[in-house]
Formats: structure tokens, C-alpha cells, sequence
């Protein structure tokens, strides 16, 4: 279930992305994991919202099941030569993974609807209907134009958590003085 | 000549079968990069031609300094029909916590340029967040936050020289042209700032490295303010530095690692700046011989020697020295004096640079560019990149395979597959997040790199690249093979011929000054003085006009600033 703490912060979408690039390296992502992972979460909290709570969810996840997860956006394509396809997950996917490259492919003229109504990152979603539509043209993002002028609200509680875990991927400065 | 200013897409201008363009290969060697010297292009000197040109106003509102320069400063600017403040607050610190390193906790100045008015609510906030730097949380309405030191060496000195009525003597100040030092320069959505791209079209800070150039701009007068005020609280009839003196002095400023992840990190910048510069010595090339701009160059030649020569010093491993550049200076005007007649002078003189050591090619780069006039218009639209993501994942394997061919062929020559390509990752430090580089077979990175180790990258690609199907989509391939996902992006990103600095910034012969002095002398920096292979202390704006200047005087031959009283 969704929720949204009252008490909020306004982050730039780049601190978003570097901070949940490191969270995901130290649930153990590899780098290229990390980055494809963050560039969803923020672009899902910035069209969406609920981005990092989707993350948070995500992150409890074992290390196998979030593996397999995380490859969920990369089955979303049209072959070559084809209309249209269904796209099937065995278990419902949160729209946070699929968000950005569902935007993504509307610009290589490529629609799409899911099979239910997607209200934010945490909506499950089951299947993806992907068809060819060379009527698509690119548009402008207004809300990343707006967060990236006047910063992005999110949850103070999120927030904090999301830092906690991404402190982590720091290292030590003793450590390393002394290496 | 100029650079088409019908053309605003790099690229199509790259493109240009009838320009004549240095290949990467010889551009993007590390030792190449680390031979660049500031140009007109660089950031502080389209910032002040800018500020000149569009006459911004600004103005000191409040100096509340005690008599030991502490307290705060306010300078109110108004560029282009926008309002901006650049607040500081000062504060005296024990000589021992002076640190050239981006992790000290305390500095003499803290400082931050915002957008729009400043109330008292706003002011409080500002006093509250900024002398806490990385720890602070800001918001939009801050654009850049800085911090710095005076010069242990030469504030107090100068403080007693005005007190005593007296001007600096050149000798006591040997080759440190400052009076703080600057450590960070912090911006585009670092602690809830505003973003880089959140700046609307046609703002007068929207050009890369703009506010904070005017940021480092207005440290700098903190300085010259912070020293007269002190000696006047010494002496009410304290000396002003005088004319010589009151331009001469820039903002120190401590370059560490941090500079190596961010080259590695944005292609599409490190493309745009050389392709811009490149591109202008494409245009001075061709250029006839005319009286004028012969004579335009032989004073550049005349300066840059003044400069040196009255700097003076010794070779700074790895670089030549101010007494080395001097000489080089003077050999490469007797060579122009020999082709002066020839049709294409400055190709010709280009031409005998590019056999000579790699920094007497750039220093012949960088003078012949003074000839160029090409639009600050055209070029600030020309730096901007796109935020615009090409990665299109329904490409198939063979396109990428057809990538690697065509563009990175130098791999081979890395030896990448040796265990010295692995020496280093580079790593995070949990004080101020400073980027380090650790030893892998000392500390093992456990999820904890910071991948720019791009050539490594790549070459691991290419591997499972050719035992993939060519028809196989890139989607499908990174199904099976998700960790070459940021190697897949920078191929398909193809951010231009001058994207990626030839070498793999993880081999034990790395030698980080090269990428760190690219970018200082693109920001317009000088006086590269390293400190060890992985930093460097630089002066920016010596020799620039003062705020109070704009409107009286040439804007743009500031540079290379002959120190008074002549040579030591």
C-alpha cells in the first residue's frame, strides 16, 4: 500500500539519482545495474511520484528475486517486424521499472498501456500492450523542467531512509589514509 | 574568422568536409590534455565578456567586517534584467586548520551566489546553511556555494605593507599571484541547489560553468576588500593597492581527484569544449597573413613571454615551468617572424608546433586563438549538451559491434587485458565525498567503485559482443548481460570525436594531473603548479578587471598579467 508521509524536502533530481545509484550498490547491484536502476526511480518520482518509496519497497527484496526484478524493463520491445506485442510478468513488476524506458520507446514510435491503470511507481502491473504508432512525436517533459528549476518534494521520511543506505557506499577516510 | 554562426549543431560543423580538424587521436593523448592552456574560450573569460558586454551592475550592498576582516559581504548583481547576490561570511580560522583538501570543516570565507532578493528570513537561512558547506540543505534559489582560505603566505603580509602605506614588493610574493584560495566551487543540484538545467533559455548564468565563474569572480574582491579593510583598521591612512597591484592578485584554488571522475562521467561536455576550440584553430588556420592580426599575435607573443619571464621559476614535474615557457615563447616568435610572409602564417607556425614538445604545441594553440572572433553567442549555444538520452535499446549487437570499429580502435593500444590496467578504483571517501583511488589489491572494492573505468568497460563488451548473435537486440542482450549496461549507453550515446580521453584512468600508469589540468585550463585557470601526481594548486582571474571596472576598460586581454615592478 502507498503512502506518503506529510513532512517533505525538496531534492534536485540529481542528487535523487546519485543517491539511489549508491543504495543500489550497497544492496549489492553491479554498477550498470545501479545506474539503469536509478535513472528509473528518479524519472518515476519525478512523472509519478512514489519513486523512492517503490525503491524502498524494492529493496527488501533477496538479491536473486531482485536480480531477475530489475531485468523486467528490459523485455519491454517490440521485434522487429512486428505490430504489436503483449508483454506478460509472471509476478506483477511496480511501474517504477518500467516507467522511464515505456517513455523511452514512445520516442522510437512505440505506444503503450498496461493492463491496469498506473497511478504511480508502486502500481503493480501485470502486462504491457506495446504497439507501433509512427503518429508519436517526442514531448516535452514539463515536470523535469520544473524539478530541475525548483527542486523535486518528496518525502523527508523517504528521503532519510534512501540516505541511510546510500551513506553506506561510502568509504572510510581512515581506510583508505591508511592503505 | 569565426565559426559559422549559422550552425548552431556541433555536430554539422564537425561534420564539415572543408574543415581541416586535429584528429582525436593526437587531441584526446593524455599528455595532450595535460599540455592545454586557457584560451578565449575558457570560463572565466566568457564570463567576463560577457558581464562586460551586457554591462551587468555590481555592486557591494553591505561590508560588515570587524577589524580582523570577520563578519559578512554582499554584492548585489544585476545582470540582463536579473537579480543575483553573492553572499559571504568570514571568519579567521588557526593557521593549522588551513587545508588545500576539499574535507576540512572550517574555512576563513564561506559563501554562496544566489538568485533574487534577499530578506531577512532569506539572510538568516543563508547564515544558518552556507558556513556548513556539505552538510548544509539548500534549495533553488541557490545557485553556487564555495568556501575558501586566505594565503597563509601573503594576507597578513599584505595587510602590513597597506598599513604601513606601502605597496607589495614583487620578491615576497614569488609565484603566487592571490590573496584566499578557494577549495570548491559546488553547483547544479548539489545540496538542493538549483540544477544546471533548471536555468531557463537566455539566462545570463545558463552557460556551463557560468555561475559559478561568477562566483569566483566576486571571492575574488572578497579578498582585495577583506585585505584593505583590515589594513585600514591598522591605519585609517592605510594604502590602496594601486593601479598595478589592484588587478593583478586572482583567486587561488586547490584542484584534487575529484576532476577525474567528472571528465570520465560527461563525454558530451569533454566533446563540446575541445570541438569548440578545435574548431576556432581550423578557422585561424586557414587565415592569410594580414598586418593586423600578425601584429594581434606578435603582442600576444610579447605578453605571454612577459608573463613567464617575470613569474620565473623552475619546471613543475610534469610540466615546463614559467622559466622553460619563457624561452619557449620567445623561440616560437622567432619561428613566426621566419613564416610571417607565407601565404597561411598561422597554419605554418601551427604546423612546426605540432613536431615540437606537446606544450609548446598547445602554447602555440592557445595564442593562435587569440586570433579568433567567433560570437560568445555562438559559442555558449555551442557548449550547451543535450540532456537528450540516445540509448535506443531496440538497436541490434552488430550496430554496436560496428560502434567499436569505428570509434574505439585506440583500446588495443591500453593493454587492457594486464593486470596493471587494474591496478586503481577509484572510490568515495566518506569525508566530504571526496573521489579517491585506491590500490585493488589492498582494498578490495566490494560494490563500492565509482565506474569510470570506461575502457575497461568497453573492452569487457567487446567480448560478449562477439559471441552474440549481430541480429540479437541490444534490449535482449543486456537481459542476458546487464553489467555492460554503461558501456552500451556511452556507445550508443556517441557524444563526438572528442568524447573520451584515450587512457584508462584505472592502470597503475595513470597519471591524474593530465585530465585535472584539461579542465582547470577550460574553467581558465593558470599557473599550474603540482603538488603531487594527483593535485595541483592554480590562480584563476589574475590579471582580471575588478567588478568596479566594468564598462572602462578592454575586457579581454586580462590574461597572462605581467607581475609589477618587472622581472624578479
Amino acid at each position: 500500500m502507498c503512502s506518503m508521509n506529510k513532512a517533505s524536502v525538496l531534492v534536485a533530481p540529481r542528487e535523487l539519482k546519485d543517491q539511489v545509484e549508491r543504495a543500489n550498490r550497497v544492496l549489492g547491484c553491479e554498477a550498470s545495474v545501479a545506474d539503469r536502476l536509478a535513472e528509473d526511480v528518479t524519472f518515476c518520482e519525478i512523472n509519478y511520484g512514489q519513486g523512492i518509496f517503490s525503491w524502498l519497497e524494492i529493496a527488501t527484496l533477496d538479491s536473486m528475486t531482485l536480480n531477475e526484478v530489475l531485468r523486467s524493463s528490459l523485455r519491454l520491445r517490440l521485434p522487429t517486424g512486428t505490430e504489436s506485442v503483449d508483454v506478460h510478468f509472471d509476478s506483477p513488476v511496480l511501474f517504477v521499472l518500467l516507467a522511464r524506458t515505456l517513455h523511452d520507446q514512445e520516442n522510437y514510435g512505440i505506444a503503450w498501456s498496461c493492463d491496469s491503470e498506473v497511478t504511480s511507481g508502486c502500481s503493480p502491473v501485470v502486462s504491457v500492450y506495446l504497439r507501433s504508432d509512427t503518429s508519436l512525436s517526442p514531448s516535452s517533459n514539463q515536470k523535469t523542467v520544473d524539478a530541475l528549476s525548483t527542486g523535486l518534494k518528496v518525502s523527508l521520511h523517504e528521503w532519510d531512509q534512501l540516505n541511510k543506505i546510500a551513506s553506506k557506499f561510502l568509504m572510510s577516510e581512515e581506510v583508505l589514509d591508511a592503505s | 574568422m569565426t565559426i559559422s554562426e549559422e550552425i548552431s549543431e556541433l555536430s554539422t560543423l564537425l561534420n564539415d568536409p572543408s574543415t581541416v580538424l586535429r584528429p582525436p587521436e593526437i587531441v584526446m593523448k593524455p599528455t595532450s590534455l595535460g599540455a592545454v592552456r586557457m584560451t578565449r574560450f575558457s570560463f572565466s573569460r566568457s564570463l567576463i565578456r560577457r558581464a562586460f558586454m551586457n554591462q551587468w551592475e555590481i555592486k557591494r550592498l553591505v561590508v560588515n567586517f570587524d577589524e580582523f576582516g570577520r563578519g559578512h559581504i554582499i554584492y548585489r548583481i544585476l545582470a540582463e534584467e536579473k537579480l543575483f547576490h553573492f553572499v559571504a561570511f568570514t571568519s579567521t580560522i588557526d593557521e593549522a586548520l588551513h587545508t588545500d583538501r576539499v574535507i576540512a570543516d572550517v574555512w576563513d570565507v564561506t559563501a554562496a551566489l544566489v538568485e533574487g532578493e534577499i530578506d531577512n528570513e532569506f539572510m538568516q537561512f543563508l547564515s544558518d546553511e552556507v558556513p556548513k558547506q556539505e552538510l548544509s540543505r539548500l534549495d533553488s534559489r541557490v545557485l553556487v556555494l564555495t568556501r575558501g582560505n586566505r594565503s597563509v603566505r601573503f594576507y597578513d603580509y599584505l595587510v602590513e605593507r597597506l598599513a604601513n602605506g606601502k605597496q607589495p614588493e614583487s620578491k615576497q610574493l614569488g609565484d603566487a599571484g592571490y590573496i584566499m584560495r578557494s577549495t570548491a566551487f559546488y553547483g547544479n543540484g548539489k545540496f538542493g541547489m538549483r540544477s544546471f538545467l533548471g536555468f531557463e533559455d537566455r539566462h545570463p548564468l545558463s552557460a556551463p560553468y557560468r555561475a559559478q565563474f561568477l562566483a569566483a569572480w566576486l571571492f575574488r574582491e572578497v579578498g582585495y576588500e577583506s585585505v584593505e579593510h583590515c589594513a585600514k583598521a591598522k591605519n585609517p591612512d592605510a594604502a590602496h593597492l594601486n593601479d598595478e597591484w589592484s588587478c593583478f592578485f586572482g583567486l587561488g584554488n586547490a584542484t584534487g581527484l575529484g576532476l577525474v571522475p567528472w571528465a570520465m562521467k560527461h563525454p558530451g561536455e569533454l566533446n563540446s569544449w575541445i570541438a569548440i576550440r578545435e574548431l576556432a584553430l581550423s578557422n585561424v588556420r586557414s587565415l592569410k597573413g594580414s598586418t593586423s592580426n600578425k601584429q594581434i599575435l606578435e603582442e600576444w607573443f610579447d605578453k605571454s613571454y612577459q608573463y613567464f619571464s617575470s613569474l620565473g621559476g623552475d619546471d613543475r614535474w610534469p610540466w615546463m615551468g614559467p622559466d622553460s615557457l619563457a624561452k619557449a615563447t620567445l623561440l616560437i616568435h622567432d619561428i613566426f617572424r621566419s613564416l610571417s610572409e607565407n601565404d597561411f602564417p598561422f597554419n605554418d607556425l601551427y604546423l612546426w608546433a605540432e613536431k615540437q614538445d606537446v606544450e609548446i604545441t598547445e602554447l602555440v594553440v592557445s595564442l593562435l586563438l587569440e586570433l579568433d572572433n567567433t560570437d560568445d553567442e555562438v559559442i555558449d549555444s555551442l557548449l550547451v549538451v543535450s540532456n537528450e538520452k540516445k540509448d535506443n535499446l531496440n538497436v541490434i549487437v552488430g550496430a554496436l559491434k560496428k560502434i567499436i570499429k569505428e570509434k574505439y580502435s585506440w583500446l588495443d593500444e591500453l593493454d587492457l587485458d594486464q593486470s596493471e590496467a587494474k591496478h586503481y578504483w577509484w572510490v568515495m571517501s566518506d569525508n566530504a565525498e571526496e573521489p579517491r583511488r585506491a590500490e585493488r589489491s589492498v582494498i578490495d572494492p566490494a560494490h563500492r567503485e565509482i565506474p569510470i573505468d570506461i575502457s575497461l568497460r568497453i573492452n569487457q563488451l567487446i567480448g560478449d559482443l562477439y559471441a552474440t548473435d549481430e541480429k540479437t537486440s541490444v534490449s535482449e542482450f543486456l537481459h542476458s548481460f546487464p553489467e555492460h549496461g554503461i558501456a552500451v549507453k556511452r556507445l550508443l550515446n556517441d557524444s563526438g570525436p572528442y568524447s573520451e580521453p584515450r587512457e584508462n584512468v584505472c592502470d597503475f600508469k595513470h597519471l591524474p594531473l593530465n585530465l585535472q589540468r584539461f579542465q582547470l585550463a577550460m574553467y581558465g585557470m593558470d599557473n599550474f603548479a603540482p603538488q603531487s601526481t594527483d593535485w595541483l594548486r592554480v590562480t584563476l582571474f589574475q590579471g582580471a578587471p575588478r567588478v568596479s571596472e566594468i564598462g572602462s576598460k578592454d575586457s579581454d586581454k586580462w590574461i597572462l598579467p605581467r607581475q609589477p615592478e618587472g622581472l624578479t
